[in-house]
């Protein structure tokens, strides 16, 4: 004692001295204080010993020490082992595996795993196995190993013991090491044996099979230490190594579970093991205990197995009660194998159950619960539920219920003994009967377990009147009210003469009064008690329970409250009340419709009046989900202009200038020439295609069609008359497209996204703009009716001027050119015409298709004209193209039905070929398809970016044309591929023609200023452009076969559209189309569909795929039809069933590719909800091929949001709007 | 496996702990006073086990054994046997007395290091390691100086002795006090 300190000495005097916990901690705190200032002494060092116990005790007292433990970490470097060894014991109490210091650990460890002293070896292992963590394994591992093979026993086994802990904590990391555990078995040394085993021992139990040839082994060693051939320094109380025993017992139970085999080779040695075992000392009984163990759990042997339970007798019949517990314990082992053996103990097993001592008691319930059968069942359960209403343990209750429901639902004798006994848990157990149980009891009264009527009726008297006589007692649980409740409010009427119903109600109202209840529900289940019980009474409710009621019509609870509010509203009347609750009716089943389609006339009428459609939660979260995403890479791009939804202030003047720069040829533009290279090659290419191929159509139908109509004095004149015009009708205009019924979102919305536009369109001329612009103008005008696109704008005064100002821009030098040039230059390259004459004949089919249209739209409601109307919306989507050029010669055009009918289904046509991908417009010398393929391909591009798969960066490449028109790098090749076959190809391409090309489009170029959706001009950008370009064609046709009637002038659809005030037409989408599905697979191909509905019963699905995985994919794509549905693919007829249609050559990463499907003729039965379109994809990635099926129905009832955002509020879009709407800015300063 | 060792007094001072779980003192602090709760509640006639025990996880035992006036608490889970734990006990308790004769209860706190280091040799990482008490003695560095009131040089000696680490000398040390 003398070594210590005073210090010390009076430290631990006063701990033990002081009476509570806080002198206690006081006194501990100072001592921390004293040794933080002890520890910078200067000699300290020589204390150090002394100041790390003092730390420990510190410690263990529950105070951290931590300014300590480098002082203890340090201690472990000292030379003399005594204080090493202190240092390690002290390092390894404080620090943990996940400690800073052990850094410095690791290297002494390191150092005295290969001392040439052995205990500092040990005191090393030790240290090991409890601070290397799975970081620090590979550091020591190789040494540990290598102290196996030390000649120290006692290192040999601290160095298996700290493998054994790697095995514990990352089992691969020692994988190598496991042989290591099989040798120890032969080591000379027992204890080292012994410690191998608890290594053998996990890994056993994970794997038993792989040790099985162990066993042999085993037993000889087992048979060695029975027979004491061990040194007698092992020997406890003259038991030979009792703990090696027991361990080898355990390891040949893992071994030998169910394996006869292996079970055989242990029967006599476990035999003798039991008979040599000393019944004098607790260690003997440790190891029979174990033997029991074993021969219960290996494959069984009766005589074996007699001998065990005969050796439990000596267990559970003694009076030590720890041997009892013990005897419990093996006897409920031997009753998992045989019964039989627990009727002899069957009185001790009851004397034990009457025992004070809880732990034993438990036990024992714990035994009877695996003896339980049917037959014991009945006194089992009585004795728990005794024991239940003894204990008031929580946790024991708890238990106890879950076992006595469980036997009571197993072997219950009788259903009365089952509602009896759950009586009495409810009852006993409380509220800690789990409601399953309630559930489940609710469920037998109710369904009646019988099959006999009569029966179940029996029953449910029984339950009934035993709730009665039990609910009114004090203090009964709320399950057992609840489920009693239930009860008498469902089967009272049984009890009828003899305990009539207003016995029952006032018993509930009663019970109604009670104010103890702790959960909130319990008195909603007596109100909807009452409730039934009332519609049952003829003479109807009596005075007091009413106004008991009507008090609750006030109570807190929402849920009570609607109860009895209900309760209320049906007493007025009677009838009703027994009509919507009938008489044992709770197992009946009540239909119902899911859909709610009692509902669809208000939603319809709801939707037509503005209210946006219903998207679920899933869809609303995977459409956010993609979207939410491309927004945050945007976002890491450049910084977001918040800007943009200003108010917008640039005046209309300098705009003029402005666009008139975008529609300059475009050698004019600096940045075109600055990108005279490759990229701007790649350009010329792409707008040789242009050019040549349908914009040519388009020009020099152009100057065709005016001799036809009356030529207007300058286009620029006649656009301003009609604005001028316009103006005073502007109020339904606006009404038409929605602009007002978006709620106080839409016009700012619109208003404020332009000038983010303005700026950053004016001042680029690069054709990438253009064509951006081009997309955006176009998808605009896609979705306002043209007519009204250019009505709108003089509404808002800005807009209006804007709007002028760039139409006019565009117009005052666009027409003379294009004219010219084009048609001269592009004459040579006039399509196939065979081709023409083909598409000629089916436009006659479809202008008489489109007379018998035109009729029922005069006779239409409003309502149906509109929908007539959207075919216009995409047929007339060219209108406002022209608009500026020749409005009235475009108007003539267009005013021919048959022309604009046409126009759109061409364009199907046209759009589809372009799916053919490459290879095939190569070969497909017709021109509009090789111009359309090039916008497919640039809406796809655009789209891509919209689901931006490409860091945004690429957008915002300086020449951004290249990026722009090719998109994902790798589809540039095979995109100019294509072109490159054309006969009039970026080579011959003369200059002019670009200015001609662009400036087509930048009359349209800061068109509507709508076009804020960079989705809408994604995904439909395609087809509008397809659309516009085909145009020409379509004219051309037309003047051929101009005999084409010409009913329902374009003016008429135009005027009947304004005056339909209630039509929405949304933002980027006509209020028609639906984003059907947005689909990933697993392969990283998404898929999205978007269906449009044309109103006739034609439905456009567009449907698009894009590679977002890094491999490249080659997909076939089989689109799944519906009997009964007619598509059209390409043109042509699809074969209504299945069919193999398109093969999506080699996406590329981020590359994407579009199929259009025309669906026609939906049946007009048919729920267009429930037509799904399915698309059967093979995708073959790396040449290992896997198939998917993705349905999409055609008609989707919701929209996704983010492709009409102007018709949401705010509120409605919720928390997802901010980041959406950032995205549309974004989107929109990547594209230019 | 063995989670955790606890000497607690009868007032419910902890004398010493090890836990082979890596704990937070505060949890430390909290098993060791549920622990004393439960134990302390019971009388010397029931059975030296204590089945699931709330502070721990499930299929948690508490086996213990009360001498004088320390409780040692062995805290083990389901695949220990309760009798051999309950020997454990008895083997640790033994050894301490050998080392300290005549242990009491502030050997524990005054030589901690020697009590933790005799622990570590009974059991190592949650195992039992040592059953042996010779081993265990020459383990834990052969007669113990401090409680046989040896001289500052044969304390030196004995230091010497443990730096040389031999068995032998240890033995050889034992020897020559056992003669004297």
């Amino acid at each position: 004692m003398s070594s210590h300190s005073r210090e010390f000495m009076d430290l631990v005097r006063a701990i033990g001295d002081c009476k509570s916990k806080q002198e206690e901690d006081n006194i501990i705190l100072k001592e921390v204080v004293t040794l933080r200032q002890r520890l910078t002494e200067r000699d300290s060092q020589q204390k150090m010993r002394e100041m790390c116990m003092r730390m420990m005790y510190c410690e263990m007292l529950g105070h951290r020490v931590e300014f300590g433990y480098i002082h203890a970490v340090n201690m472990t470097q000292r030379t003399s082992l005594s204080e090493k060894r202190t240092g390690y014991l002290s390092a390894s109490l404080f620090l943990d595996s996940d400690s800073e210091l052990l850094i410095l650990l690791v290297n002494t460890i390191q150092r005295d795993l290969k001392s040439q002293n052995p205990w500092e070896i040990c005191a090393a292992l030790s240290a090991v196995t409890r601070l290397i963590g799975i970081d620090t394994i590979p550091a020591v591992l190789k040494l540990v190993k290598d102290c196996m093979s030390h000649k120290e026993a006692h290192v040999r086994k601290k160095a298996i013991m700290a493998l054994h802990r790697f095995l514990e904590i990352s089992p691969s990391a020692v994988e190598d090491c496991i042989d290591v555990f099989k040798r120890s078995l032969s080591d000379r040394d027992p204890s080292v044996m012994g410690a191998g085993l608890c290594g053998l021992l996990d890994l056993a139990k994970k794997n038993p099979a792989g040790y099985t040839s162990i066993v042999p082994s085993l037993v000889v060693i087992l048979k060695q230490i029975v027979e004491h051939r061990l040194p007698r320094d092992y020997d406890y109380h003259r038991m030979p190594a009792p703990w090696l025993q027991t361990k080898i017992l355990k390891l040949l139970a893992v071994l030998g579970h169910a394996n006869q085999k292996v079970s055989e080779e242990m029967y006599e040695v476990l035999r003798e093991t039991m008979a040599r075992a000393d019944l004098k000392t607790t260690i003997g009984y440790a190891v029979i205990f174990e033997c029991i163990k074993t021969i219960t759990k290996i494959y069984p042997q009766p005589q074996l197995l007699a001998l065990a339970a005969e050796n439990t007798s000596l267990f559970i019949s003694s009076e030590n009660r720890n041997l009892r517990y013990i005897g419990v314990d093996a006897l409920s082992a031997i009753v998992q194998v045989n019964m039989d053996y627990a009727k002899q103990h069957q009185m001790v097993v009851i004397e034990c159950l009457e025992d004070n001592d809880i732990t034993l008691k438990y036990k024992t319930l714990d035994l009877l619960f695996r003896m339980t059968n049917s037959a014991n069942v009945e006194v089992v359960v009585s004795r728990m539920t005794n024991f239940l209403k003894a204990t008031s343990d929580d946790f024991l209750i708890k238990d106890l219920v879950s076992k006595i429901i469980a036997l009571a639902e197993k072997y219950a004798p009788s259903n009365e003994w089952y509602i009896q006994t759950m009586n009495t848990v409810f009852e006993q157990g409380g509220d800690l009967v789990p409601a399953e149980v309630a559930h489940n009891l609710m469920r037998l009264v109710a369904e009646g377990p019988s099959g006999s009527e009569e029966q179940d009726n029996e029953l449910r008297r029984y339950a009934t009147k035993s709730y009665f006589k039990l609910l009114p007692k004090q203090n009964t649980s709320d399950r057992l009210i609840q489920v009693g409740s239930w009860s008498l409010g469902e089967y009272a009427y049984l009890l009828s003469p003899e305990i009539t119903l207003n016995a029952v109600v006032d018993m509930m109202c009663d019970l109604l009064q009670r104010n103890y209840y702790q959960d909130r529900n319990t008195k909603s289940y007596i109100v909807s008690a009452i409730t039934k019980l009332v519609s049952q009474m003829s003479e109807g409710c009596p005075e007091s329970t009413r106004a008991l009621i009507e008090s609750y019509t006030r109570a807190r609870d929402p849920g009570l409250q609607q109860r009895s509010l209900e309760l209320m509203q049906l007493m007025k009347s009677p009838e009703f009340m027994r009509r919507v609750l009938p008489v044992d009716a709770s197992c009946e089943d009540i239909e119902v419709e899911e859909g709610l389609p009692f509902l669809d006339s208000f939603v319809q009428a709801a939707v037509i009046s503005g209210a946006s459609k219903y998207m679920s939660e899933a869809e609303r979260r995977r459409a956010f989900g993609t979207h939410e995403k491309t927004a945050v890479q945007q976002h890491a791009e450049s910084k977001l202009r918040f800007d943009a939804y200003e108010k917008p202030q640039v005046p209309s003047a300098p705009r003029l200038p402005s666009a008139t720069t975008v529609t300059q040829p475009v050698q004019q533009s600096p940045v075109m020439q600055a990108a005279e290279t490759p990229q701007s090659v790649d350009m010329n290419a792409l707008f040789a295609g242009l050019s040549s191929q349908s914009s040519v159509q388009s020009l020099q139908a152009a100057p065709a069609a005016p001799p036809s109509q009356p030529p207007s004095s300058t286009p620029m004149m006649n656009l301003d008359l009609s604005l001028s015009g316009e103006e005073k009708q502007s109020e339904p205009a606006l009404n038409l497209l929605g602009r007002k019924d978006g709620g106080k979102w839409g016009s700012g919305g619109y208003s404020k996204a332009n000038p983010a536009m303005a700026p950053s369109f004016a001042p680029s001329s690069t054709p990438a703009n253009d064509i951006a612009n081009r997309l955006h103008s176009i998808s605009a005008s896609a979705t306002l009716p043209p007519a009204a696109a250019v009505r709108k704008e003089p509404a808002v005064d800005t807009h209006k001027q804007q709007l002028a100002a760039s139409i006019f821009g565009g117009l005052t030098e666009d027409p003379a050119p294009r004219g010219e040039n084009r048609s001269e230059n592009m004459l040579s390259d006039l399509p196939d015409t065979s081709k023409d004459a083909e598409i000629a004949r089916r436009l006659q089919r479809e202008g008489s298709d489109f007379l018998r249209m035109s009729e029922i739209m005069k006779e239409a409601p409003p309502q149906a004209k509109n929908e007539l109307l959207d075919i216009f919306s995409s047929g007339s989507k060219p209108e406002v193209v022209n608009a500026g050029k020749q409005t009235q010669a475009l108007d003539n055009i267009f005013s021919t039905p048959s022309v604009s009918k046409e126009v759109d289904l061409l364009s199907m046509p046209a759009q589809s070929s372009d799916l053919l991908g490459p290879d095939l417009i190569s070969t497909a010398p017709t021109s509009h398809v090789d111009a359309t393929s090039i916008y497919g391909d640039v809406s796809q591009t655009l789209s891509s970016i919209y689901s931006s798969n490409q860091p945004a960066s690429i957008y915002a490449a300086s020449p951004p044309v290249a990026d722009l028109l090719s998109g994902p790098p790798p589809s540039k090749p095979s995109m100019f591929d294509g072109l490159s076959t054309q006969p009039s190809v970026a080579p011959s391409l003369p200059a002019a023609n670009q200015t001609s090309s662009s400036s087509i489009y930048s009359s349209n170029l800061m068109g509507p200023p709508t076009t804020t959706a960079p989705s809408s001009s994604g995904l439909f950008g395609q087809m509008t452009l397809a659309e516009s370009s085909t145009r020409a064609p379509a004219k051309e046709i037309n003047k051929a076969p101009s005999n084409a009637p010409q009913s329902g002038p374009f003016d008429d659809i135009l005027v009947s559209k304004a005056s339909q005030p209630k039509v929405k037409t949304t933002m980027g989408l006509p209020s028609d189309s639906y984003l059907s599905s947005i689909h990933r697979s697993s392969s990283g191909l998404e898929v999205k569909a978007i269906s449009k509905s044309t109103g006739d019963n034609h439905v456009l699905l567009l449907t698009h795929f894009c590679n977002l995985g890094d491999e490249d994919l080659n997909v076939d794509v089989a689109y799944l039809i519906p009997s009964g549905l007619h598509c059209s693919y390409g043109g042509d007829p699809y074969p209504a069933i299945t069919g193999d249609v398109a093969t999506l050559p080699m996406l590329k990463y981020g590359a994407a590719a579009s199929h259009l499907i025309t669906v026609m003729e939906t049946p007009k039965t048919a729920d267009p909800k429930n037509l799904e379109i399915g698309f059967k994809l093979k995708i073959s990635k790396n040449g290992v091929p896997e198939e998917e099926i993705v349905q999409v129905p055609i008609n989707l009832f919701s929209y996704a949001l983010f492709l009409q955002p102007k018709v949401m509020s705010e509120q409605e879009f919720g928390a997802s709007w901010a980041p959406h709407r950032f995205l549309l800015v974004k989107s929109w300063a990547g594209l230019t | 496996m063995i989670k955790g060792i606890l000497v607690i007094n009868n007032h419910g001072k902890p004398r010493l702990t090890k836990f082979y779980e890596h704990l937070p003192v505060e949890r430390q602090q909290q098993m060791i006073r549920e622990c004393f709760t439960l134990i302390s509640k019971r009388s010397d006639r029931v059975c030296n086990f204590l089945e699931d025990v709330g502070a721990w996880s499930k299929d948690t035992k508490l086996v213990y054994r009360v001498y004088a006036t320390l409780y040692f608490i062995f805290v083990v889970d389901g695949s220990e046997s309760e009798l051999g734990i309950l020997d454990l006990i008895h083997v640790f308790v033994e050894s301490l007395d050998h080392v300290f004769e005549n242990v009491c209860e502030l050997d524990l706190i005054f030589h901690t290091d020697k009590v933790h280091h005799i622990l570590d040799e009974i059991v190592m990482g949650g195992m039992v390691l040592e059953t042996n008490l010779q081993e265990i003695l020459t383990a834990v560095g052969g007669v113990d100086h401090v409680s046989k009131g040896m001289s500052d040089e044969q304390v030196k000696e004995q230091e010497e002795l443990e730096t040389k680490g031999s068995k032998v000398a240890s033995a050889k040390l034992k020897l020559k006090n056992q003669l004297r």
